[in-house]
């Protein structure tokens, strides 16, 4: 596997554009070229979870000259999330994506996301990671406006103008660490700032960076653009958005950069962890008073996040016991993959709802459990998972960060956890309770299942929310150690540079 | 240190007229504003005074280069921040034409259904 | 598999069968889960009599820290629990069938009511907090669907059963982390806290919250009447009535006895018996004004939890062994109140007190059993409800908590009022004429409340077999009540009761009232006569007094300040759940306002948000 690992950005990027070419020939070859690829990426990265972690140089350059990519435990569940779930979004986007025109488009555009995403997870190279994000990233403003209607627009644009300053942000922090480290791969850097030390330069990029960053993972006060981007965009790259780009973009960058690069601090800890528990609180508050079935969902991501973010911080903390801060970042990676599985279970459900009735509000929607019992059903397991009801999967890593916050004598933060998984519980009993049972309106009394190719993605998603709870022995101890030890281990990864 | 205090004097030009703008059309100006203060950022963290372009020339000692020669890394850097920088635009300009179709307006103010 | 394990497996594996029977066939799914519901009470009667048993197996170790065991114990208490969850489950599956014979409901009932046999025996069995946590709330997650197969407005009703029950799910799970943090270890059995420091006293009172909401006591009972209307009689007779309240104070009892060991006189015990003293009046005043008979019945579900909770919250062995005696009652006499409402409602298409009248004749066993059911609600000797308060009133004399003995007895008086009124209304008073051809419910539907109707009787006039058997053993320091020949007696006071003279004396007034009756005033003590109003002869049938009219008093006729919570016993003014709605809406709608759409607004933030982590960072580092 070692020598094909760069074909994780090369096959999306080169099918991208291949697909619009051979669009001109055949109209139909293109649901055919992205559901191939994304299932050859998906095999790929499934395997590489088997792989022990190596340094690839691009080109033959050695570091710190060429551009290096590294595969370790976190890059490898990353990319395992960011293609397996592609894979159904695109499954699903086979029947959903026939209500809009220029589905070819629709689809390059998607492959160019999912070449950004594995760009940014695999790299090892600070600024490759930018241009990777930037490429995810416009593809992604253009997927949100992909409806060109008034919404649709308006949220892009948002987005847009947003995410650009993030951006911005970014690439200003990575020019301030290169003039002071002279270097912009990732393991050479980190054993720079070993030696230039925390100062208050580096201090400001890790401002910029949480900043560039947070925006992308869409933690509270930088939120603001994902309420409105993520609803607006097709159900599919809803999906792709609040299940995996956050993840790759935000999340990951965060923990790489923090834990491999800069190291545990006991400063930075601190804001992640506040940053955590107010995107938590103030997320889940808002996600409450929501009529938009999606707009709800997307409201949930941020506080979903905020539950990832607060155990990143407390893995960072240096003053807490080692085993403690590591069982915070357990917690916390094992709640990314289960959101990633809950979440976009629960906005493709959204989609095959607005598919057959024809409406987000939930308002308008009831009793849908009986004219829809599979859509009903993965929504409703999906639900409980994320509401943290056992035996799925929310609950078990909800669980985790909770005592490890308790652990550590963070009472207050380990409350409010425990308190916001309360709130989010509210919020999807409400949305089941409004779109699954009640009175069915006599609208909708005709409303069918939804198609085959759309039924699919939603029972694998509901099937992994309840796997992923009840299986933990099969993963946790090879995947989720193997990802939370790469992150810990500075030292092993500053030992890339040598590269294999 | 001249020069970078007035790249930051562009950056927070850029920054009041993205914030402060209410017109879409300036406020994508802004936003080009501080891309272009972060390149000439860049530029300058890469520059030395009296410096030769990093092009190392047959005759020319190793040493000698490395003494006087421009860090080449952020003039690449540059380039494919402008690149990006250009797709973005690109990008930017084209929604924003089509949200003028759709709103007739240019006022960012009023383009706010997606509230709450 | 360990015959513990097998108890919880295979009716949680059996559930997934009736999931792919049609609608149609409901009932084969319906007697498809009986014997497996029977297969179950025959084990745990088996193991009931095969003494304590333990199984353990070390799962998997989460994060590499946290050692997850999934620990099982069955001791005496435990197997009585579990062997009484067992014969509800049996009596509410077999009433489900004739109950839901008709209506368009999935088998995927039958389904839910197995998996809640398999979580609720996984709650009794569990030895490790956490195992018991997951089963609690899977029993809450389940309550939910099942409650969201009712009828109209069941979406609302499913909603805030959820709600609160997940509030108090919360609450166990950061008073069993808690535990975990100080102490480390999260076996029952093996943990033993004084409830000394701040740490404890907040983990009982989390612990305590979860229990209590369970079954349904004061001040978290309010999903309890908001469901009965809509929720089918069957689920309501299974889940509130009986099951809930068997593992809140299951659990309560643990955790107070065992686990906490609180002691006669301390805060904790006061406290608990405050909530009881409280839960006892305010419910019952509440039952007293409802209109609708399963709204009724279930404030009476949760005023009854009050004697429980007082009993057991007591920390005095009588009083416990009555609260634990009477959570055994209420559940037999309960679930035998809401299978007979279920009874009226199927022949009468409503459960509105109003609207009936007259049943006796129509539902003849449906009113004996009622009646039986509501005197032991009552606490009318004989019957098992006497039984249990009567140990419940000993304790608080031994304690000398006159002020909650006073509470007991007034509570148990309030509720022989509105059950008079429930009699009256359903079952004696005038006929309206559209029920002249109700029939008589199947048999297979009889056979249930029949069963709880003798267990009622036979608990109360052989009241020292069921202590003896099931509950003295499970309580330390229960064998200061003496049940010598016959008598039920407590050894330091003197408090004396002998069921078998006692129901022997009342047979022979009954018998003298009969002679009585059949000798002197014999013959038409009623006569119709239509009514004579302004001229005009009125029909009785437009006319009809309604038995619910005479208890208007007591919302019309007391101090403001009762006015007003039995106003909002309708609209849930004082109701936590609606209070605390209200201002998180509040809140909410803030948060709502703050994100205006302009993009400015969000620019602003961003600078903003940045400029405060680089001061945080640059200058606090």
């Amino acid at each position: 596997m070692q020598g094909l690992y760069p074909l994780f950005t090369a096959i999306p990027l080169a099918a991208a554009f291949l697909n619009l070419l051979v669009t001109k020939v055949n109209k139909k070859a293109a649901d055919y070229i992205a559901f191939v690829v994304a299932a050859v990426l998906a095999v790929m990265a499934v395997r590489m979870l088997f792989e022990a972690p190596f340094s690839y140089r691009v080109g033959g350059w050695s570091a710190p000259w060429g551009i290096l990519l590294v595969s370790d435990g976190m890059s490898a569940l990353m990319l395992t999330l960011i293609n397996v779930v592609s894979l159904l979004a695109i499954v699903y986007s086979l029947s959903y994506m026939t209500a809009y025109t220029a589905k070819p488009k629709y689809y390059s555009l998607f492959l160019l996301m999912i070449a950004g995403m594995n760009g940014v997870v695999m790299t090892g190279d600070l600024f490759n990671l930018f241009v990777f994000l930037e490429i995810a990233s416009i593809a992604s403003y253009a997927l949100v406006g992909f409806g060109t209607e008034h919404e649709e627009l308006e949220a892009s644009f948002k987005y847009l103008i947003l995410g650009t300053v993030a951006s911005t942000a970014i690439l200003f922090g990575i020019a301030f660490l290169y003039s002071m480290t002279g270097t912009l791969n990732l393991p050479d850097m980190a054993r720079q700032l070993e030696i230039v030390g925390i100062n208050r330069a580096v201090a400001f990029v890790i401002a910029l960076f949480i900043m560039g960053f947070g925006l992308k993972a869409s933690t509270v006060p930088f939120h603001a653009w994902l309420p409105d981007a993520h609803p607006s965009a097709p159900a599919p790259i809803s999906a792709m958005l609040s299940g995996v780009l956050i993840k790759a973009l935000g999340v990951y960058t965060i923990a790489r950069i923090m834990f491999n690069v800069i190291g545990p601090n006991g400063m930075v800890s601190s804001l992640l962890m506040f940053l955590g528990a107010l995107s938590m609180v103030v997320g889940v508050l808002l996600a409450l008073g929501q009529s938009d079935f999606k707009r709800m969902l997307a409201y949930s991501s941020i506080s979903q996040i905020g539950y990832i973010t607060m155990g990143f911080g407390l893995g960072l903390n240096p003053a807490v016991p080692p085993a403690v801060a590591a069982l915070g970042l357990f917690g916390a990676l094992y709640h990314l993959i289960n959101h990633a599985a809950f979440k976009s279970c629960l906005f493709l459900c959204s989609g095959a709802f607005e598919y057959r009735t024809g409406t987000r509000n939930r308002f308008e929607m009831g009793g849908l459990m009986r004219r829809m019992p599979v859509t009903g059903a993965a929504c409703s397991i999906a639900s409980l998972s994320i509401a943290g009801v056992p035996p799925f999967n929310g609950f078990w890593s909800k669980l985790v960060i909770i005592m490890a916050f308790m652990q550590a004598g963070y009472y207050v933060y380990g409350s409010v956890a425990v308190l916001v998984a309360l709130m989010t519980l509210m919020t999807f009993i409400k949305l089941q309770s409004s779109v699954l049972f009640g009175q069915l309106p006599a609208r909708f009394a005709a409303v069918k299942e939804a198609p085959v190719a759309m039924v699919v993605p939603l029972v694998i998603l509901a099937m992994l929310c309840i796997g992923l709870g009840i299986a933990y022995p099969l993963f946790g101890e090879s995947v989720l150690q193997a990802a939370r030890d790469s992150l810990l281990d500075k030292l092993a990864y500053m030992g890339y540079i040598i590269g294999g | 240190m001249i020069l970078y205090f007035l790249t930051l004097v562009l950056f927070v030009m850029g920054v009041y007229c993205l914030i402060a703008k209410k017109n879409i059309v300036k406020k994508i100006i802004g936003l080009v504003i501080i891309d272009y203060a972060i390149n000439l950022f860049i530029i300058l963290i890469g520059y030395r005074r009296d410096g030769v372009a990093p092009i190392l020339f047959k005759d020319m000692p190793m040493e000698e280069f490395a003494r006087h020669s421009v860090d080449p890394l952020p003039q690449a850097l540059v380039l494919t921040s402008i690149v990006i920088g250009l797709g973005v635009l690109a990008l930017q300009v084209a929604i924003c034409l089509r949200l003028y179709e759709k709103y007739k307006t240019f006022n960012m103010s009023e383009i706010n259904r997606l509230k709450g | 598999m360990h015959e513990l394990l097998s108890i919880i497996i295979v009716p949680a594996v059996a559930g997934i069968v009736p999931i792919f029977v049609p609608r149609r066939w409901k009932v084969v799914a319906g007697v498809y889960s009986l014997a497996v519901a029977a297969w179950v009470l025959l084990r745990s009667v088996a193991l009931y009599g095969g003494g304590d048993a333990a199984w353990a197996k070390f799962l998997f170790n989460l994060g590499g820290q946290l050692p997850f065991v999934f620990g099982l114990r069955l001791y005496h208490f435990s197997a009585f629990v579990l062997l009484f969850v067992a014969i509800f489950a049996v009596l509410s599956i077999l009433y489900s069938i004739g109950y839901l014979w008709s209506k368009d409901k999935p088998s995927l009932y039958y389904s839910f009511m197995l998996w809640t046999i398999s979580a609720a025996a996984g709650v009794v069995l569990a030895d490790n907090l956490l195992i018991l946590l997951i089963f609690w709330e899977i029993l809450t997650a389940l309550l939910f669907f099942l409650t969201n197969m009712g009828e109209k407005g069941h979406e609302k009703s499913a909603a805030k059963a959820f709600t609160v029950l997940g509030l108090s799910d919360a609450a166990m799970l950061l008073g069993i982390v808690l535990l975990w943090v100080t102490k480390g270890t999260l076996t029952m059995s093996g943990l033993s806290v004084s409830a000394g420091d701040p740490f404890s006293v907040a983990a009982f009172i989390l612990l305590f919250v979860g229990a209590i909401a369970k079954a349904g006591a004061m001040p978290f009972h309010s999903w309890v009447p908001e469901m009965a209307v809509s929720t089918p009689a069957s689920i309501m007779a299974f889940l509130p009535a009986s099951l809930d309240k068997l593992l809140g104070i299951y659990f309560l009892a643990r955790i107070s006895l065992d686990i906490f060991a609180i002691r006669a006189g301390s805060g904790l015990s006061l406290m608990m018996m405050i909530v009881g003293a409280a839960t006892i009046i305010f419910a019952v005043l509440m039952a007293l004004v409802q209109h609708n008979l399963k709204k009724l019945l279930s404030f009476h579900a949760v005023s009854q939890v009050g004697y429980m909770v007082m009993g057991v919250g007591s920390g005095i062995p009588i009083a416990i062994v009555g609260g634990l005696f009477h959570m055994l009652n209420n559940a037999i006499y309960k679930s035998g109140l809401f299978l007979g409402a279920g009874a009226v409602e199927k022949r009468a298409g409503t459960t509105e007190l109003d609207q009936l009248g007259g049943f006796a004749r129509l539902m003849p066993v449906t009113f004996i059993t009622m009646a039986i059911a509501a005197l032991s609600i009552s606490g009318i000797p004989p019957m098992n409800g006497f039984a249990s308060k009567w140990l419940i009133y000993q304790g608080m004399l031994e304690g000398r908590h006159i002020v909650f003995l006073v509470v007991a007895i007034f509570g148990s008086a309030l509720t022989l009022a509105s059950f008079v009124k429930v009699i009256h209304s359903v079952f004696l008073g005038r006929r309206p004429e559209r029920f002249a051809a109700v029939k008589e419910v199947d048999f297979s539907m009889q056979l249930p409340m029949i069963f709880l109707a003798i267990l009622c009787v036979l608990f109360g006039i052989f009241a020292q077999y069921p202590l003896e058997r099931f509950i003295i053993p499970s309580v330390s320091g229960g064998e200061l009540v003496n049940i010598s020949m016959g008598n039920i007696a407590t050894v330091p006071t003197d408090g004396f009761w002998s069921p078998g003279a006692a129901t022997a004396l009342i047979v022979v007034g009954i018998i003298l009232g009969l002679l009585v009756y059949a000798f002197t005033g014999r013959g038409a003590y009623r006569t119709d006569e239509n009514v004579w109003i302004g001229g005009n002869v009125m029909d009785n049938e437009e006319i009809r007094v309604p038995g619910t009219h005479f208890y208007k008093t007591v919302t019309d006729d007391l101090g403001p300040a009762v006015k007003t919570l039995f106003a909002d016993g309708d609209k849930g003014a004082a109701d936590g759940y609606n209070i605390i709605g209200r201002m998180g809406n509040g809140v909410v709608q803030l948060l709502r306002a703050i994100h205006n759409g302009n993009l400015s607004t969000y620019l602003a933030w961003i600078v903003i948000g940045l400029g405060i982590l680089a001061f945080m960072l640059i200058f606090k580092l």
